[in-house]
């Protein structure tokens, strides 16, 4: 492959069309690797591209509408099962609207609120970001103020869109089921180091089941770990609970990967569970079904949430304005074997 | 170059680094290089293909399921070695089988245009056949399969797998094994029967799932309680070796409902190492990946492909070393 001789001045669209003899518009679907173009068509206009010495202006900018129709997809990690199934599903979602997407990876707050600010997203028309590690109103506040963000989940409220989990009404279900079913110390394993945010609404479903029973709070059932390794925090925080000597028949777990921590850490200390310790987990993953015994859980109709945010992004996209919103979606309680009545 | 080195505060060795996408460069100083480019609109030379190379500084990651630990671990190690070489991962979905081969070609049909190259994770039938040693695409993890890759591989080293496998079934008594999913070590020579072989056992049945998932190694059961208690040449058997981590934990779940001890009745061991085999009841016996070291080697070859510093005859094949980890599976209860 050799050179091209340089044209006068920078080649356009136009010149790669006018030697491939097609339009602007397939000129630039093929530029975006969009489908839709036959194969021999997309070798003449590489072609004709290499021929002219045309420069794309910018990563997969659209030349007309000055758009890339890429939109930045962030999650804390991929490792932990919710967040790889999430991802995945927003993906594909906005493929489905036109979109490609760019997966980030923001292991800390800082590369959070990078990825809203756009500092890290140069180029996107939106973002879509499951936070983890900054409170939604701060990274709601940080979004760059022409940049459409979308928050899927996270603790608080926010001044932009967001779809909040249906956290409350799932976490007052499991609890409510462990109640009803006979568990009366129920203990929890929790994230965020010991710290009950108050607008957790996980643990706040929680606390009201057990308010509602008559129930007391007991400090002395809260423990909490880490939550960059879910599984290994969740051993840690029983295993510690467990030489407390506290009385507890039930352990709620704010997410499954906890809980198979939990499941983990009673076993090797000697406790059955059903028969001494129910243990729930929130999330409904796959590995859910695949516990011994298999893991009571809260489907947070995941499939919802995505629906509900690419929707919202993609208004805003298209140049909605207006003040933030919020949709609520739900959330399913599933029994299984992992808190079966004694 | 001159006056982008000047503008960034680097040497020009620096800047030929980040335009070739080596690693090795604080994150920050790619910006800074990144940012003198893109200011003073400069073009490194090379041939018009090679002039929008580096431009978009997106690579485009296909992968099959994200859904599965195994592919999601893979791609989490591939982003965060694409984060550190100053570029952006576009992860690409390529969805079940059927669909795949055609999304993979769309998604290698927009080299040169949205994205600068392709990482291609898992299988692709014949999707890539068209492509040239010289293209900017590495298969990652691609096995499975007796032909030639027209592109550079990157892969496991699963030949390594089937040894220590095989060497640890001997060293904890085993000699007849079921195989399960094992396809990834039966073939391209079949190198798990010649462990076997070599370490005087031999596989008494094989089962072969749709997928490789917790369902399909739970639906497994039957086949292996068969050959557990079935006698002659296909009954008798003392162990499972499973294709994939996710399969054996699916299978281990399954012998749990069924009443039947591991490691006692039956051995069982994976393939992936996954963080889930260490928490399971038992915890599994596996041999681990090394997705950090698959994504570094991958970027590697995607950087000698866009620098044109590879021999743009041959594709290159690298291997990545495995490593055994013993858990209760195999071992039994460690005590505490």
């Amino acid at each position: 492959m050799s050179d091209p001789p340089h044209p006068p001045r920078a080649a356009t669209l136009d010149d790669v069309a006018r030697v491939a003899g097609v339009s602007g518009k397939t000129v630039s679907n093929v530029l975006l690797g969009r489908g839709g173009v036959s194969e021999a068509t997309r070798a003449r206009v590489r072609e004709a591209v290499e021929q002219v010495g045309y420069q794309v202006q910018h990563a997969g900018r659209s030349l007309s509408s000055g758009r890339s129709r890429r939109v930045a997809v962030v999650v804390p990690m991929l490792y932990q099962p919710y967040f790889a199934t999430l991802a995945e599903r927003l993906i594909l979602a906005l493929a489905a609207r036109g979109y490609s997407s760019t997966l980030r990876i923001a292991a800390d707050a800082a590369a959070e609120v990078a990825a809203v600010s756009g500092a890290t997203t140069a180029g996107v028309d939106g973002v879509v970001v499951a936070p983890l590690w900054t409170p939604v109103e701060e990274l709601g506040r940080r979004a760059q103020p022409h940049l459409p963000v979308v928050q899927v989940g996270g603790v608080g409220t926010s001044p932009g869109d967001r779809v909040v989990m249906g956290e409350h009404e799932g976490a007052l279900a499991v609890a409510r089921h462990l109640v009803e079913t006979g568990r009366r110390r129920i203990a929890v394993s929790w994230y965020s180091g010991g710290v009950r945010h108050p607008a957790d609404e996980r643990y706040a479903g929680y606390r009201r089941a057990l308010l509602e029973a008559g129930l007391p709070l007991d400090d002395a059932l809260f423990v909490a770990g880490t939550d960059t390794n879910r599984r290994r925090s969740g051993y840690a925080s029983t295993v510690a609970l467990l030489r407390s000597g506290v009385e507890l028949d039930a352990v709620l777990c704010v997410n499954d990967a906890t809980a198979v921590g939990v499941l983990r850490a009673l076993r090797t200390h000697g406790r059955r569970v059903p028969d001494d310790v129910a243990v729930t987990g929130f999330d409904d993953t796959p590995e859910a079904r695949f516990t011994t015994p298999a893991l009571t859980s809260v489907d947070p109709r995941q499939a919802d949430m995505v629906a509900a945010a690419v929707q919202m992004l993609c208004e805003r996209m298209d140049g909605l304005e207006g003040p933030g919103r919020s949709v609520r979606t739900g959330a399913d309680l599933r029994v299984r074997a992992s808190s079966a009545p004694r | 170059m001159r006056d982008v080195a000047a503008l960034a505060g680097v040497s020009l060795k620096t800047v030929s680094r980040v335009v070739n996408l080596e690693p090795h460069t604080r994150p920050e100083v790619v910006q800074r290089v990144r940012q003198a480019i893109a200011e003073l609109g400069w073009v490194p030379n090379g041939s018009a293909r090679a002039l929008r190379t580096g431009r978009t500084g997106v690579l485009a990651v296909a992968v099959p399921d994200l859904g599965r630990p195994a592919d999601a671990a893979l791609v989490q190690a591939v982003v965060e070695e694409v984060g550190r070489r100053g570029l952006q991962a576009a992860v690409e979905p390529t969805g079940d089988p059927e669909q795949r081969p055609s999304r993979l070609r769309a998604v290698v049909a927009s080299v040169g245009a949205a994205v600068d190259a392709v990482l291609v994770l898992g299988p692709h039938g014949d999707a890539l056949a068209p492509l040239s040693p010289a293209s900017p695409v590495v298969v990652v993890q691609g096995g499975g399969t007796d032909r030639v890759d027209p592109v550079d591989t990157v892969d496991s080293d699963l030949a390594e797998a089937s040894a220590l496998l095989a060497h640890h079934l001997a060293v904890v008594g085993r000699r007849r094994p079921v195989l399960v999913g094992c396809a990834r070590l039966t073939s391209r020579g079949d190198p798990l029967r010649a462990a076997l072989d070599a370490a005087g056992a031999g596989a008494v049945a094989e089962v072969e799932p749709r997928a490789q998932r917790r369902e399909e190694g739970f639906d497994a059961v039957d086949g292996v309680l068969a050959a557990l208690r079935g006698s002659g040449p296909a009954g008798g058997a003392d162990a499972v070796l499973c294709g994939s981590d996710e399969v054996a934990l699916g299978l281990l779940a399954a012998l749990d409902a069924r009443g039947v001890a591991v490691p006692d009745a039956l051995v069982v061991a994976g393939v992936d190492g996954l963080e889930e085999g260490s928490f399971s009841a038992p915890s599994l016996t596996t041999v681990t990946l090394a997705p950090e070291h698959l994504a570094r080697a991958a970027l590697d070859l995607v950087a000698d492909r866009l620098a044109r510093t590879a021999p743009a005859q041959e594709p290159r094949r690298v291997l990545v070393p495995v490593q055994l980890v013993r858990r209760e599976s195999t071992t039994g209860p460690v005590p505490r």
